[in-house]
């Protein structure tokens, strides 16, 4: 399996603070990696800096070979983040926001079914109207899971999705992250939970003060 | 009863300690040290205040000088009733749809849950009320005052008038202030009204419209009628500006707001204070957050208030890549706008017609930068909006130029119209717009956004985006949108007023576009590269 994620010596400086220590691993296709690791390890930073929300110090990324920063759109057209406090547009509502993704990402056609699936499946479709201010945070988390699964990507970051989640929307986004993983997608996830790893027959990482320690 | 007015009293003794907190007095200390600094912290802002006030009159003179057959105190008399009006009717229409008086979570508890005189209560909120728009109608009354006195006098105001122009002050304070408490009794009484027992009474609202409609229609049929029925403010405020007797029209204005007041005793009797705390909770969270200066948080608290649940699905059709940032865009402020933002719009269409109808390049020059801050606030807005939801925005897959076009395309198209209307209208009233002007607008407007952009992109941080916090737009942006609009505006101008061959017109237009649109684009190449590389 070919890499889809190649992260090329990335660290990340906050001032004189080194949040992030020189990284350098792969992810192939059809694989799911959880990463996890004490508070304030890093976790989120990286995550943070391989879906080029923040920019690394140092370092490449290259998603599917396209630099996340030369190739900025070939290289974000393949890839999908949640992170773990979504930021909404407070004038959308959680339909227009999957409506506006998919638009963006160029999605004209046959949106709706996969938008109507995606909500069905995590319990919004009754609030499908609703602004998400008005949203829990368990929903929220949801809706950003959602906006990134209806759209077309490769690589899936996902920074402590089950954090907030219901038992059984914690299945159901199980069950359609190893589905992803079998059509061959590269998956990396944040989680506290040890457990995740088995349920979704991935590799365990740890991060520990800005290092990585690949099992 | 006096628990009422005690609860109230040390209410606003916390507000007036807030003023206090911030000139650096500490009414808790008796030191002689403290003492002083209130003496000279009184006279620093006398001083400060009556030379604004002078300093506003003298360009409100500059205004009413510029209106033929009518004195500038008469002029001053037909202003100020007209903003009662205004304030009137607005005031009515919010008193009668949510309620007037504000209670905390504290005063439901206290006030609301108990067996108190509701008419005392109702007095009480009042009285604690009327300072912050009530100073604004004497200030505005003072100033033209001040400006009717320079126009009759023939010069601007100096320190040897000083006694004259306080009696004048005074003279007229003593008149707006009970006329504009009176207004506010009114509205008060209004909303008391609407919140008697448990029953609802929609229609309320309405009433201060209709009153306003009536006089705006019985004004264009026949003006002595309107006068006729508006005698009764139109003698104080006559008074006010010294067309007549003060001592009557003093009586009068008191005598109104004593009845207004009795009207709102009387309607307060009955009134549902749980509903009122209900219904004012969230203006007095609102209040708490502008207090401690979270515009942000509050603008945010606002549009949400207005938003509501939730909203039918949009069905405007979108189309693909950067139209979907112009679809979400027409979409968020269809729904989001507010009242103080239309204004704000209007500001730029009605300094584009300042600028066409300012006499001299010191006073258009000040236009155009009040109007470029105008135009950096409203057109960067969707901007800041989508950096504020930084997870989104910075995922998708449109270039980053092309991204921030789309950001800024629908403002800048808007004030592009309105400048361009401002202009067709001072061309239809007899002004000289240059040709040039048209073509040049809408870079104008462009390069003043992508600078204010530009700095606000700057300054912005990931780690800070990603905590939804962005830059509001800085005085450095201002600088540089200034200048950037006015290196062709005045290349044009010069051009326009030293050559007048034949094609000159198409020439220095052409000219005038070609400095436009190079830096134009210069400054959207500058502001995109900064967008892409926000570190």
């Amino acid at each position: 399996m070919y890499p889809l994620l190649q992260v090329k010596n990335v660290s990340r400086f906050f001032g004189k603070f080194q949040a992030i220590h020189p990284l350098e691993f792969d992810i192939p296709a059809g694989e799911i990696v959880v990463l996890n690791g004490p508070n304030g390890a890093g976790k989120t930073t990286l995550l943070n800096c391989l879906s080029g929300l923040l920019r690394p110090s140092t370092g490449n990324i290259l998603v599917e070979r396209f630099d996340l920063y030369k190739d900025e759109v070939e290289a974000k057209k393949r890839m999908a983040y949640v992170p773990d406090v979504p930021h909404f547009y407070q004038e959308l509502t959680t339909w227009e926001h999957l409506q506006f993704i998919c638009l963006a990402f160029g999605k004209e056609q046959q949106w709706k079914e996969r938008a109507e699936m995606l909500l069905r499946e995590f319990s919004l479709w009754e609030s499908r109207d609703l602004y998400p201010h008005n949203l829990s945070r368990g929903m929220q988390l949801k809706l950003g899971i959602s906006l990134a699964l209806v759209r077309p990507f490769k690589v899936l970051l996902m920074d402590e999705p089950t954090s907030a989640l219901d038992l059984e929307s914690s299945n159901k986004l199980i069950e359609s992250l190893i589905n992803l993983r079998d059509h061959g997608c590269a998956i990396l996830i944040t989680s506290h939970d040890q457990s995740l790893v088995e349920r979704l027959g991935g590799t365990s990482w740890r991060m520990e003060a800005g290092d990585l320690r690949i099992s | 009863m006096k628990a009422i007015w005690f609860v109230r009293s040390k209410e606003l003794a916390g507000r007036f300690r807030f003023w206090t907190a911030i000139v650096g007095y500490d009414p808790r200390d008796r030191s002689l040290n403290q003492n002083i600094y209130l003496i000279y912290v009184v006279i620093f802002f006398s001083i400060w205040g009556f030379a604004m006030l002078a300093l506003l009159a003298d360009q409100a003179a500059n205004l009413l000088s510029t209106v033929q057959g009518q004195t500038a105190s008469t002029v001053s008399v037909i202003g100020m009733l007209v903003l009662i009006i205004l304030e009137f009717t607005a005031a009515g229409y919010r008193a009668g749809r949510r309620s007037p008086f504000t209670f905390s979570e504290a005063d439901a508890e206290l006030v609301c849950q108990t067996p108190v005189n509701r008419g005392q209560v109702a007095l009480a909120w009042y009285f604690g009320d009327w300072i912050g728009s009530g100073m604004i109608f004497v200030a505005l009354g003072v100033i033209f005052r001040y400006a009717s006195l320079e126009i009759m006098e023939q010069k601007q105001v100096a320190w040897v008038d000083l006694p004259r122009y306080i009696l004048a002050g005074i003279q007229v304070t003593s008149i707006i202030l009970p006329l504009f408490m009176m207004v506010m009794a009114i509205c008060y009484a209004l909303g008391a009204l609407r919140l008697r027992g448990e029953q609802d009474i929609p229609w309320l609202r309405w009433i201060p419209m209709v009153i306003a409609m009536v006089l705006i229609v019985v004004g264009l049929i026949n003006r002595p009628i309107l006068s006729a029925l508006l005698w009764i403010l139109l003698i104080p405020l006559k008074a006010g500006f010294g067309e007549v007797s003060w001592l009557g029209g003093f009586a009068l204005a008191v005598s109104l707001t004593v009845l207004g007041i009795l009207a709102l005793y009387k309607t307060g009797l009955r009134l549902n204070l749980s509903r009122a705390a209900q219904e004012s909770r969230f203006r007095w969270t609102e209040q708490q957050v502008r207090w401690l200066g979270g515009t942000s948080v509050r603008g945010d608290m606002v549009r949400r208030e207005k938003l509501g649940i939730g909203h039918s699905a949009n069905r405007m059709p979108g189309r693909t890549g950067a139209w979907a940032l112009l679809w979400k865009d027409w979409v968020a402020s269809v729904r989001g706008i507010q009242f103080i933002e239309v204004l704000s719009w209007l500001g730029i269409f009605g300094l584009v017609l300042g600028m066409i109808w300012a006499a001299n390049w010191g006073t258009q020059a000040l236009i155009f930068l009040v109007g470029c801050e105008l135009i950096g606030q409203r057109c960067t807005e969707r901007l800041r909006a989508d950096l504020k939801v930084w997870t989104i925005t910075r995922q998708l897959a449109i270039r980053s130029d092309t991204a921030l076009a789309a950001e800024i395309s629908s403002p800048v198209s808007l004030a592009t119209l309105l400048a361009w209307l401002a202009m067709l209208i001072g061309h239809w009233l007899g002004y000289s717009v240059h040709i040039s002007s048209f073509f040049l607008a809408p870079l104008l407007v462009w390069c003043i956004t992508l600078a204010i952009s530009y700095d606000i992109l700057r300054h912005s941080q990931s780690s800070d985006l990603l905590a939804g916090y962005v830059t509001a737009p800085g005085a450095g942006g201002l600088i540089i949108g200034f200048v950037l609009g006015a290196i062709p505006l005045i290349t044009v101008s010069w051009l326009v007023s030293h050559w007048s061959a034949p094609g000159a017109d198409l020439i220095i237009t052409l000219f005038g576009l070609i400095i436009g649109a190079g830096l134009a684009f210069a400054i959207w190449k500058l502001a995109a590269t900064r967008y892409m590389t926000i570190k």
